[in-house]
């Protein structure tokens, strides 16, 4: 069995896909569910997880190019590593997360996508953006990959982290410590408010 | 079943069951996000002595009662103190850089058979064993008595002792007397991937092994002149030879582990050569549920089995801080040749972690050989105190 679609159709169905996309790429994008991790190798060989899923924020594409306004914010406080003591240490030595305000988020902004439409970025390719985290900004860079989920986004993207420019200290207990370069993954849903 | 079967199931049981266990590696600990046993052992291979973040981590995260127990400052390299150091820290500062543990395992022992049962009471463990870490060199050793067996007395036995450099970047070296890494080294030494593969806890080769850790996988080859009771004991000469392992452990998530090794064996005076290969895989679901499983093909000569299976499955669960419930079927497959037995296995088993220094294990083994169709049945009650 075949199946034809008459062309005028063909047309109405492709306008109204490319409407609907385009359109609901320009405007602003809010997070909804959302995980970050954080794989952090152990000096000692193996690695474990930081989690979080206290991922917010809202992005709206920059008309006409390939950016975004807007911001992500990581409540670090959230972050677990399912290991109590760990957690207390990654918060209150490395992080810092009490010492002033601003240590107790990380912020995501500038956001830049290469190698995709910001109109209907479907597929894969890279990003940029500027990272503000223990006092410092830098600018991070990592493969991103988004699908359309339902009428949003799902986003997922992830960048090393190297923790002595952001003057982390050198994570470091009883002999067992994380190296100096995470990787940081997130991943999240987008819809429109 | 005649008598002389009787005794035979009676002696294997003993042998498997009564004989001296090595301080426990614990697979089950995957699930909290630990892959590798440098982590918490000096040991490369797992077992032994706990490093300084090894007990902290046994006092702090895995005992019943150390949740809320005090913990070195962040940052310090090297301050165990208190529960979580040797004799509860009594000895302060004034061994300097040498860590202790002296390990003591009293057990109550019942096999029962067709037809009557026997009980035992044993010291399974009496250790003391020592470690010096500084600037990426490790010097580990054991001193301690090995239990009366098989009609000997009881006599000193140093199970490890070796000397190793590991380099930040990975690269480490040993060489002394160790246990060779081998897939999954469960704290069981019974387990069949264990007792019947030479990974026994007297099972140590003298021999130099050499590792590399690449990000998440981690390659160990170990080179040995033979079983290291072989090489100094001239009683046992006969079984000198060379041996060779390889492992290679492939960490796909901190949660999940997958394990490929290899063997080889010279022949002996008393064996022919032989070689196992096999996989072993590991994933926690849960913070609170990691399930090993490993298969060993064991490629021997026909006059040692020929070709057969070894299959262990270990399912660990924490049902309560600190209280593990393991469950644990195991296969070993006669490989077609007389005299061999197809031995199956299941094993309940429930440790308790209270504090840091003491332990409680109660396991229940029912071992079926099916060749025979002979049951077994043993259960093993250990206080285990690791001060």
């Amino acid at each position: 069995m075949t199946y034809n679609l008459r062309p005028s159709l063909r047309i109405v169905l492709f306008l109204s896909l490319w409407v609907a996309v385009t359109s609901a790429a320009s405007g602003p994008w809010r997070v909804g569910q959302a995980e970050v991790s954080v794989k952090c190798p152990m000096t000692v060989g193996g690695s474990f997880d930081a989690r979080t899923s206290a991922l917010t924020g809202t992005l709206t594409a920059s008309a006409g190019r390939p950016s975004f306004e807007g911001s992500l914010a990581v409540d670090l406080r959230t972050v677990d590593t399912g290991i109590d003591l760990r957690n207390e240490h990654l918060r209150e030595k490395y992080l810092e997360v009490d010492k002033g305000e601003g240590y107790d988020q990380a912020i995501l902004s500038e956001v830049a996508l290469q190698g995709l439409n910001p109109d209907a970025p479907t597929g894969k390719g890279s990003f940029t953006g500027s990272l503000m985290l223990h006092g410092v900004k830098k600018t991070v860079t990592g493969p991103a990959e988004i699908r359309q989920a339902g009428t949003g986004w799902r986003v997922r993207a992830s960048f090393p982290l190297n923790l002595p420019d952001y003057n982390i200290d050198k994570p470091r207990y009883l002999g067992v410590g994380v190296k100096d370069t995470v990787q940081v993954t997130v991943t999240f849903t987008a819809t429109q408010p | 079943m005649t008598t002389t079967v009787r005794l035979k199931v009676l002696c294997i049981a003993l042998a498997i069951v009564g004989a001296a266990a090595s301080a426990s590696a614990e697979p089950m600990f995957l699930a909290k996000q630990y892959t590798r046993c440098t982590a918490c052992h000096y040991s490369p291979s797992g077992g032994g002595l706990l490093t300084p973040y090894g007990r902290l981590l046994s006092h702090r995260e895995l005992s019943t009662t150390g949740g809320n127990g005090a913990a070195p400052a962040a940052g310090d390299e090297d301050d165990p103190h208190g529960e979580q150091a040797f004799l509860y820290g009594a000895l302060g500062n004034a061994l300097g850089p040498v860590h202790l543990g002296l390990e003591m395992r009293p057990s109550h022992l019942r096999v029962g058979f067709p037809g009557g049962h026997q009980d035992q009471n044993l010291l399974m463990n009496l250790d003391l064993i020592g470690a010096v870490q500084k600037n990426g060199w490790t010097i580990y050793g054991t001193a301690g008595r090995e239990p009366a067996a098989h009609g000997e007395d009881e006599r000193f036995i140093s199970y490890e002792h070796w000397v190793g450099y590991q380099r930040d970047e990975g690269f480490g070296i040993r060489a002394g007397r160790f246990l060779p890494a081998y897939g999954v080294r469960f704290s069981d030494h019974t387990a069949f991937t264990r007792a019947y593969e030479d990974f026994d806890h007297d099972d140590q080769v003298y021999g130099v092994e050499v590792s590399d850790s690449m990000g998440p996988s981690l390659l160990q080859v170990t080179l040995a002149a033979g079983k290291a009771e072989a090489i100094f004991d001239h009683h046992n000469a006969g079984q000198r030879a060379f041996s060779m392992t390889g492992r290679w452990q492939l960490d796909l998530t901190p949660r999940t582990a997958l394990i490929g090794s290899a063997a080889y064996r010279h022949s002996t005076d008393l064996d022919p050569k032989s070689g196992l290969v096999g996989a072993a895989f590991g994933f926690a679901p849960t913070p609170r549920l990691s399930i090993w499983t490993q298969v060993d093909a064991s490629l021997q000569t026909r006059a040692r089995g020929g070709h057969s299976w070894v299959a262990v499955n270990e399912t660990s669960f924490e049902a309560y801080r600190g209280l593990w419930l393991k469950f644990s079927p195991q296969l070993k497959t006669s490989g077609g040749v007389p005299g061999f037995s197809e031995l199956r296995r299941l094993l309940f088993e429930a440790d308790l972690l209270p504090r840091t220094h003491w332990n409680v294990g109660v396991s229940y083994y029912h071992d079926h050989n099916h060749t025979f169709e002979v049951d077994t049945s043993t259960v093993l009650a250990q206080l285990h105190l690791y001060l």
